[in-house]
């Protein structure tokens, strides 16, 4: 199909959903161990990003230097947006062989199951409701 | 007046423009089968077409005909 290179932002965002939710249990604290998670965590989805857009495409891109002032802590993304920033960094990042049993992938179907069970009641049929009301509406990258 | 419905999209690419046109019983069949001739089903393409309900951005054209 085609694959681009995920924003700054957008690789930030979900890992600091990541370490929030998955490695902190939802516990968010602000201090400097979580930013070196939250630093550690986009720097394995953005460099499978790039791997996946190299191998697509046979280029040599190289990924850029994470800079932490670009996550916005109060970015307010509601789970329905976020999922879908999950759904589009995974559509990205796929294109290599390997992936299916990466860290990345890994690590954004932790995140993906868990913003999953937020947004749809038990009972209810996962594909369908997952994309809801905040997904359609969301962007697909930011 | 009959209750079909026809979509037609426009899409720019490298070497002009790419266009479907789909006739459906229902608009939103017309439409979904319409955008997914046209990009193929790449995810990257259909969230440009994400929103062609409410308003497509050039040089994307959508129009829709009731027969």
């Amino acid at each position: 199909m085609s694959a681009w290179l995920v924003s700054e932002k957008h690789v930030l965002a979900v890992a600091n959903e990541y370490v929030c939710r998955v490695e902190l249990g939802g516990h968010r604290r602000t201090d400097s161990g979580d930013y070196t998670m939250i630093m550690s965590v986009a720097k394995v989805l953005w460099s499978a990003n790039v791997k996946s857009v190299n191998t697509l495409y046979d280029k040599t891109h190289r990924r850029g230097r994470i800079n932490m002032r670009n996550l916005d802590l109060f970015a307010g993304y509601r789970d329905g947006a976020l999922l879908k920033l999950v759904d589009c960094l995974d559509y990205q990042s796929c294109e290599y062989d390997g992936w299916a049993g990466s860290k990345a992938k890994a690590m954004l179907n932790q995140l993906e199951e868990t913003l999953t069970h937020n947004v749809c009641r038990e009972g209810h049929d996962y594909d369908v409701c997952r994309e809801g009301h905040d997904y359609n509406n969301a962007d697909w990258g930011i | 007046m009959s209750d079909t419905f026809r979509v037609t999209l426009y899409m720019k690419d490298g070497s002009g423009y790419s266009c479907v046109s789909v006739e459906a019983k229902a608009e939103k069949r017309a439409r979904e089968k319409a955008i997914q001739l046209i990009t193929g089903g790449d995810m990257n393409k259909l969230a440009l077409y994400g929103h062609c309900h409410v308003a497509i951005e050039k040089p994307y054209v959508c129009s829709v005909v009731r027969l």
